[in-house]
């Protein structure tokens, strides 16, 4: 499964998260250049986007498009930008299995702080999933 | 719900800083399995399963209660019974509260 969405392929069709934010990046299917990806990629570390309440949580997906901004985010080393963009498109335990293999992949070494958001927001993720599962049939 | 669903309830919490309550176990398991697997060596594991055990805790304790309110209004009888449960989990939550802040589950 990991395997499966950490092609990096962008589709020409997909919504650019530069035009999300606002930010003018031409994206032209593969034939990106550097400037539209660094573009995209800093909508992570605008402030907004620092947000994780839920309902920002369950209007995001983890989509190749994004997983390639979180590996050329953690390849630049811009750590803040990562820890947020990971905060806002693993939205569930399996995205963020799938995303933190797909770092382990291209041999990504993260730092303490990194680490740190990285285990709260599964101490996040783990309690929404499981409250469910405990308390079912119970309510 | 009846007494016997609040009952199930309050048994999953009970005694959740136990390192062998269900709660305990469950929570060291899966940060232990999360960190092993991803090689995050430089994460505070304990501050995590204390964390998760807090958490749940308290929105478990939060559903017991509120059950709890509509049992008072059918069964006055109740009442006091109810009032000692409530007493015994807010100590509880206190407690793991107090656990996170603790220098053991920072270090």
């Amino acid at each position: 499964m990991a395997k499966d969405i950490s092609r990096t392929t962008i589709q020409p069709t997909q919504t650019s998260l530069s035009e999300e934010s606002g930010i003018k990046a031409k994206a032209k299917g593969k034939f990106r250049t550097k400037e539209a990806q660094i573009a995209d990629s800093q909508v992570y570390h605008h402030k907004s986007a620092k947000s994780t309440e839920g309902q920002r949580l369950s209007n995001r997906q983890v989509t190749p498009h994004n997983l390639d901004i979180i590996v050329q985010l953690a390849e630049r080393s811009e750590w803040s930008g990562l820890s947020s963009a990971i905060q806002q498109h693993c939205d569930s335990l399996v995205k963020l299995d799938q995303t933190l293999s797909l770092l382990e992949k291209h041999s990504i070494d993260l730092p303490e702080d990194a680490q740190h958001t990285i285990g709260h927001h599964f101490v996040k993720l783990y309690v929404l999933e499981k409250l469910p599962e405990l308390t079912k049939e119970l309510l | 719900m009846n007494l016997g669903k609040i009952d199930s309830l309050s048994l999953i919490i009970q005694q959740a800083d136990e390192h062998d309550s269900l709660l305990g176990v469950m929570s060291r398991v899966a940060v232990d399995t999360f960190i092993q697997k991803h090689s995050l060596t430089k994460i505070n594991r304990n501050q995590l399963v204390d964390k998760i055990t807090q958490n749940i805790h308290d929105q478990i304790a939060a559903l017991i209660y509120e059950q709890e309110e509509h049992i008072k209004k059918t069964k006055s009888t109740l009442e006091q019974e109810v009032n000692c449960s409530r007493n015994q989990r807010r100590i509880e939550q206190k407690y793991l509260q107090e656990r996170i802040k603790s220098p053991e589950s920072s270090s």
